[in-house]
């Protein structure tokens, strides 16, 4: 049974979860999968719709997604009403005072507001300890792959897609998943303010968050 | 891309230019099915690659800055694309090709436009209170010499001069400004001086100067003089040789504390 949010802030509980998941799949296995993959396109929504914190909304999304479903609200269309409730929780972050805050910077400082200087080198480091992290073939995959300009990445990734046997959609998609687990890394590693942060590219959706 | 996605619809989408209906729309496709995220973000991906080699409309380049980088997450994403592509190119094997035609073209070009604009100044730009500016770096690698019928770089500068590049750049708005057009930075070393143009206050003296990444790493900070009444500029400011490499910064001049004006640069590489 689901904690019912009185003034605390509601948790999502294991029932909760598990009537989610039998919602998305009677298959155990497989609505393990729609959940991540509903987690990814929430995380995708808020991420395109410049949410700060993509990971930290669809979260909130699916935990209320979750508590209404464990109180019984009658759901035709699960993913359209997940939707429905990322809109609401869009707005909301849109309509807090932090946003404003942000907003009012934004005004002020342009699209680049200014951040502290050794950004830069933060992220070059921390990309080579992420690059370092991969497994070789795949370090090697994502260096060819952004290798170029123009006309002559085009043909180099044909060229890459010829050797590998793949199509030129699978590149992309290979090369993808390989950036998104750095980007994942370099985020994480740029986020840890000790020098001895060590880059890891094990996913974890929980170290996504802020 | 996925068959029953346009691209250009999610470009406009991704740079907040599709209208509220069809963006739900789409939202609503995508959330229902996996390979549509996936094929957007493929998209995405290619849109950072043409907002990085140059390959944006201007007006897309526009919503580009103006919508797309107000975030956070993808000033973030589009800075990791960039220091990927660098780092790529770094691990590159060095390929011992001659430079294009094209690429002499316009090594040539720039050449010219360098001379010309050394022999044509009025005369020496404000100078910079903060110090002055450090020798140019030396080339990264060797360069290549000129074909035959294409002219040799300008002779070595006596001491008191140093090849430099002008740039006049004109204010933006805030975040709502067209695209600025990209400058091609010769194949040589040079100076940059950023001819910051505006009116200045009658109580301005000095401006400081920022030369920051989209990003927002700060890679130059300086304070410099104001121009002189009626010139149009607030100030120039002297960028040392080798400080500025290929890409698109954000130039901010403040007085006082308080921002006097903000400047879009783009700096391309040099063709070869």
């Amino acid at each position: 049974m689901a904690t019912r949010a009185h003034a605390a802030r509601w948790e999502l509980t294991a029932s909760a979860l598990e009537r989610l998941l039998a919602r998305l799949d009677p298959d155990a296995g497989r609505a393990a999968e729609a959940y991540e993959a509903l987690r990814l396109a929430l995380t995708r929504f808020f991420d395109w719709r410049g949410a700060a914190f993509p990971d930290e909304c669809a979260d909130e999304t699916l935990n209320r997604l979750a508590r209404r479903l464990d109180e019984g609200t009658d759901v035709a269309d699960l993913r359209g009403f997940a939707l429905g409730i990322a809109r609401l929780v869009l707005l909301e972050r849109a309509r807090s005072p932090q946003a404003r805050h942000d907003e009012l910077d934004e005004q002020l400082l342009g699209a680049a507001p200014p951040v502290v200087p050794d950004q830069s080198p933060r992220l070059h480091e921390c990309l080579d300890g992420c690059l370092a992290s991969l497994p070789p073939e795949s370090r090697a995959l994502i260096l060819e792959y952004y290798q170029d300009h123009r006309r002559q990445k085009i043909d180099r990734r044909a060229a890459l897609a010829g050797r590998l046997g793949l199509s030129a959609n699978a590149l992309r998609s290979r090369a993808q998943r390989v950036r998104d687990r750095l980007e994942g890394c370099v985020r994480r590693c740029a986020a840890g303010r000790d020098a001895d942060t060590k880059p890891t590219l094990a996913h974890s959706s929980a170290d996504d968050g802020p | 891309m996925a068959p029953d996605i346009a691209p250009a619809e999610v470009r406009a989408y991704l740079l907040g230019a599709l209208d509220e209906a069809s963006a739900a729309a789409l939202e609503s496709r995508y959330v229902a099915d996996p390979a549509l995220v996936e094929a957007i973000r493929d998209e995405e991906d290619a849109l950072v690659a043409d907002y990085l080699d140059d390959r944006l409309t201007a007006v897309d380049r526009a919503r580009f800055n103006r919508h797309y980088l107000a975030s956070p997450v993808h000033r973030e994403r589009v800075a990791l694309a960039r220091a990927l592509a660098e780092r790529a190119a770094a691990t590159a094997p060095r390929a011992a090709t001659a430079p294009s035609f094209y690429g002499w073209l316009a090594m040539a070009a720039a050449v010219v436009l360098m001379s010309l604009w050394l022999v044509a100044r009025p005369g020496p730009a404000p100078r910079e209170v903060h110090g002055p500016t450090p020798a140019p770096a030396p080339s990264p690698s060797p360069s290549p010499s000129p074909p035959p019928g294409v002219p040799s770089p300008e002779p070595a500068a006596p001491s008191s001069m140093r090849a430099a590049m002008a740039i006049a750049l004109s204010a933006v708005s805030v975040r709502g400004a067209p695209a600025s057009p990209a400058h091609e930075l010769p194949a040589e070393p040079v100076d940059l001086l950023l001819r910051l143009e505006g009116t200045p206050d009658l109580a301005d003296r000095v401006f400081d100067v920022e030369v920051q990444r989209v990003d927002g790493a700060v890679v130059w900070r300086g304070r410099v003089r104001t121009a002189s009444r009626g010139s149009g500029l607030l100030a120039t400011a002297a960028i040392p040789a080798g400080t500025l490499s290929p890409d698109d910064y954000v130039v901010v001049a403040a007085a006082g504390g308080a921002e006097r004006g903000r400047y879009s640069l783009r700096l391309r590489a040099p063709r070869r």
